[in-house]
């Protein structure tokens, strides 16, 4: 019998297990190091019996294999420069040059006021056929109260070979958020069929044993309560199983010289390459640092802390104290209270989002850390806390 | 101290509204200040403070004001102000909320809507209908004023309420508000020390608007570690009112903190950080009667642009665009009294959302293609819209830059001004005019000056 081996592709890190009728074996890859096509690589060739479920973190995922991919959007006539205005739909990036026009309208009680042409969407394929466009994203005005427009146009793209998604199908307020979910959806699309060719073309015959899926969240949906993760990919919370929101603060948060004239977290993530300074590459100083100054944990093999890497980084914390150098002589002292006010900002983030939730679940291989510090009364934490994700999904 | 005061900031990183608000110490220092425009940032803590000294409000209790005299800003705003207490502590809180802009250009204010003096209009996070409905009644109050305010109490209730919790979280002090004046003495010598450390001059600037011919007069300097404000030669109203001592403060203080590059909070310390000097009768302190809605809708752009342009000219590293001298205001009025707003260049909201029941339908909105000024860094593009009417509707408008074109800073070329038409026909720069089914409604409006000269495009040489 095959053996099955899953392979979680997270933010910065991997989490892979393999399956047996025992305790999952599991290891982690940190994704700067090793590529994702040599880690398959390697596990395929060393286990010539397994089969490879990969599955891929949403914003990993989109983040390399969408970057550069182009899809167009079509909308009514008079609003292509829309998502070039609104903020929200701003940061979708839509590219100007791929939005069309379509001569149609809707008005806001779903009445037809201007019919869409056939031939307009058969002109538009030609015109996508000769940019070598393959995915359309549909999104016209006041489809939610009318879906016939889209409909005619989405048949007629399909029948043509392109592939489509159209807005009306997503329950929402208004275009804006229906725009920002459809192109969501769109780039989902593209980078899992991206990921797909880029791994058939680098694993070649290998990738007959690989199976990519899609995203984590629709396995994460029969979770209920608030989920905190605290994990090295990241800080995150989640309600439900529902989305997941990133904590204000990160592991790699950058500590600077904040405008106290004190050091300070920064809003930036300085990610693992080179990484934090325990690892031993890095040179800027971020919250793990200070989080794991004083731990050696046997979880976290990458981790390292030594007299020199500790130095290194009280030099830095002595630089970014300009104004308080009285009060903060000692920077161990520094770093204690920047990890306690870390903290009590974390827990009320925690606390706020929770609201009237009275289950919260800790879990991730930071988790045992920082269990000190976050003091939250009803919170449970993980005892299975190292890759709590990868054996969740072997378990689906 | 420094532990308190990250965790004052790390506190109001996670309360956040959309929405200006304000929570200021029982004496009426603010503690910090979400404002959404740089007005609301000298006029709420005003408010708040008249509204203590008038009627002390306690936890739950709910003051109402708009008059601008009082610490509100145009009438068409709703200013609320309750109070919450933490153990031995109690903190007045202040929230704003922008209603449908009524244009009007009067002789005075009273004229311009209802001029809501401080009324208590709630106990023990209860609302009074009564008072309400009384308000409502009234010819010049505005439709559905009484669900609006509703709205908004229960937002700044719950506002009041998620403060407490965070304080609690936080593990804020609550014996005492000690600490609150700590973190104003943390924020004042920090911000003092980047005021020593930008170049000591002194900057002088006149300007005038075209259409209203009132004249600002600045001089900007560094006294004893304060950003001075000096606006004495400036005129008095030129016939439509000016700005509140409170608005015109509010906007030295946002120019200043942008110009120091401050990244902390708003607090009382950095209040203490500027002065402000006007003469009597200024259109930048004008009293009652005066008249303020052309103050604040356009005389608050045109004061915010002097500011950008003299800080500009202080230190030109720091140089920015000029901001346009003041927004596009548009008014419909249906049959049935129903009113909608637009104001450019405001973030606009969703094309479905505008459309509900409107009188109207939206036929375009796209970038105003080459109208922001050119420059190294181009000032932004206006908005064209495009409104066709569906039914007969009134329109009111009130238009800046329809003359003067917006300019540029530092040899920038000038962007390009505002035109609205019905049906090709250009319409001046205030006016009503009664909308029929099947005409055309379209704005176009003004872009910023750029930034610097050009850069010179290199000669192509043909060999």
């Amino acid at each position: 019998m095959s053996r099955k081996i899953i392979y979680y592709y997270g933010n910065y890190f991997s989490e892979v297990a393999h399956l047996s009728e025992n305790e999952p074996l599991c290891h982690r890859v940190n994704n700067s190091r090793i590529s994702l096509e040599n880690s398959l690589q390697d596990l395929l060739i060393k286990n010539p019996e397994a089969q490879i479920e990969i599955y891929a973190d949403n914003r990993e995922l989109l983040r390399r294999f969408s970057k550069n991919e182009k899809f167009a959007l079509f909308t009514t006539a008079g609003f292509e420069d829309w998502p070039c205005i609104h903020p929200e739909l701003i940061s979708l990036r839509i590219p100007v040059e791929n939005i069309f026009g379509l001569t149609e309208r809707v008005d806001s009680k779903g009445s037809v006021v201007t019919p869409l042409q056939d031939s307009e969407v058969e002109f538009l394929i030609s015109k996508l056929n000769l940019m070598e466009l393959k995915h359309v994203a549909i999104g016209l005005i006041h489809s939610n109260k009318n879906k016939s427009h889209e409909k005619i146009a989405c048949d007629l793209l399909k029948k043509a070979g392109f592939n489509v998604q159209v807005s009306h199908v997503i329950d929402s307020k208004d275009e804006i958020e229906r725009w920002c979910s459809l192109v969501t959806l769109i780039q989902q699309d593209l980078a899992l069929e991206n990921l797909k060719k880029y791994l058939q073309e680098k694993l070649k015959d290998l990738f007959a044993r690989c199976q990519v899926l899609s995203k984590r969240e629709n396995i994460e949906k029969n979770l209920s309560g608030v989920e905190v993760y605290l994990g090295l990919d990241g800080f995150t919370l989640s309600k439900d199983g529902q989305n997941n929101f990133p904590l204000s603060i990160q592991p790699t948060s950058e500590v600077h010289s904040s405008h106290w004239g004190f050091p300070g977290i920064k809003d930036t993530e300085l990610g693992y390459e080179p990484g934090p300074i325990l690892m031993g590459r890095g040179h800027k100083l971020t919250f793990l640092d200070l989080l794991l100054l004083d731990q050696t944990p046997a979880h976290l093999p990458e981790v390292q802390t030594n007299s020199k890497l500790k130095s290194r980084i009280y030099d830095q914390l002595k630089v970014f104290n300009e104004r308080h150098k009285e009060e903060y002589r000692d920077p161990q002292k520094i770093a204690d209270m920047l990890l306690q006010e870390s903290f009590q900002k974390i827990r009320a983030e925690i606390l706020f989002f929770a609201k009237d939730s009275t289950k919260i679940k800790v879990t991730g291989n930071i988790s045992p850390h920082v269990k000190e510090f976050l003091r939250i009364e009803n919170a449970a934490f993980a005892e299975d806390f190292d890759f709590n994700r990868v054996k969740g999904l072997g378990a689906q | 101290m420094i532990s308190t005061t990250l965790r004052i900031e790390n506190l109001f990183n996670v309360l956040k509204k959309n929405f200006s608000f304000c929570i200021s110490t029982q004496e009426g220092k603010v503690l910090h200040g979400n404002f959404s425009n740089a007005v609301d940032c000298g006029t709420l803590p005003a408010a708040i403070l008249t509204a203590h000294d008038f009627f002390h409000p306690k936890a739950g209790d709910l003051v109402l004001l708009n008059d601008p005299f009082s610490g509100g800003t145009t009438l068409d705003s709703l200013t609320l102000i309750t109070a919450i207490h933490i153990g031995s502590t109690q903190w007045l809180i202040g929230g704003r909320w922008e209603l449908t802009k009524r244009i009007s250009l009067t002789k005075s204010v009273d004229e311009e809507g209802l001029r809501i003096p401080p009324t208590p209009i709630g106990k023990d996070f209860t609302l009074n209908r009564e008072i309400l409905s009384m308000i409502e009644q009234h010819l010049l109050c505005g439709k559905a004023y009484a669900t609006k305010v509703a709205t908004a109490s229960e937002q700044l209730w719950t506002l009041a309420k998620e403060f407490k919790s965070l304080y609690e979280f936080f593990e804020l002090d609550n014996s005492s508000n000690r600490f609150a004046y700590k973190y104003f003495d943390e924020s004042e010598t920090r911000i003092k020390e980047l005021i020593q450390e930008i170049p000591q001059k002194e900057v002088r600037l006149n300007g005038r608007t075209s259409e209203q011919k009132e004249k600002i007069d600045l001089c900007l300097k560094v006294e004893r570690s304060q950003i001075v404000f000096d606006f004495l030669g400036s005129s008095e109203p030129q016939g439509h009112g000016g700005l509140t001592a409170f608005a015109t403060m509010g906007l030295c203080l946002v120019s200043a903190v942008k110009f120091l590059r401050w990244k902390g909070g708003i607090n009382e310390g950095l209040y203490r950080s500027i002065k402000v000097m006007t003469p009597s009768k200024c259109w930048l302190d004008v009293h009652y009667p005066s008249p303020v809605f052309w103050g604040f809708n356009c005389g608050s752009y045109f004061l915010n642009a002097q500011l950008v342009s003299a800080f500009s000219e202080w230190d030109p590293h720091k140089a920015r665009p000029i901001p346009l001298f003041g927004p596009q205001l548009l008014r419909f009025e249906d049959s049935k009294g129903l009113v909608s707003g637009e104001v450019f260049p405001e973030t606009p909201s969703s094309i479905e959302d505008n459309e509900a029941n409107n009188p109207f339908l939206i036929s375009k909105i796209a970038i105003r293609k080459n109208s922001g000024g050119k420059g190294e860094v181009d000032g932004a593009h206006g908005l064209v819209k495009e409104w066709k009417i569906l039914e007969p509707a009134k329109l009111s408008w009130s238009l800046t830059h329809t003359e003067q074109k917006p300019q540029g800073v530092l040899n920038g070329h000038n962007g390009s001004i505002t035109e609205l038409t019905i049906d090709g026909d250009i319409l001046p720069k205030v006016g009503t005019a009664h909308l029929k089914p099947g005409q055309t409604l379209s704005l176009l409006s003004a872009a910023e000056g750029g930034l610097r000269k050009p850069p010179q495009k290199e000669e192509v040489v043909d060999s």
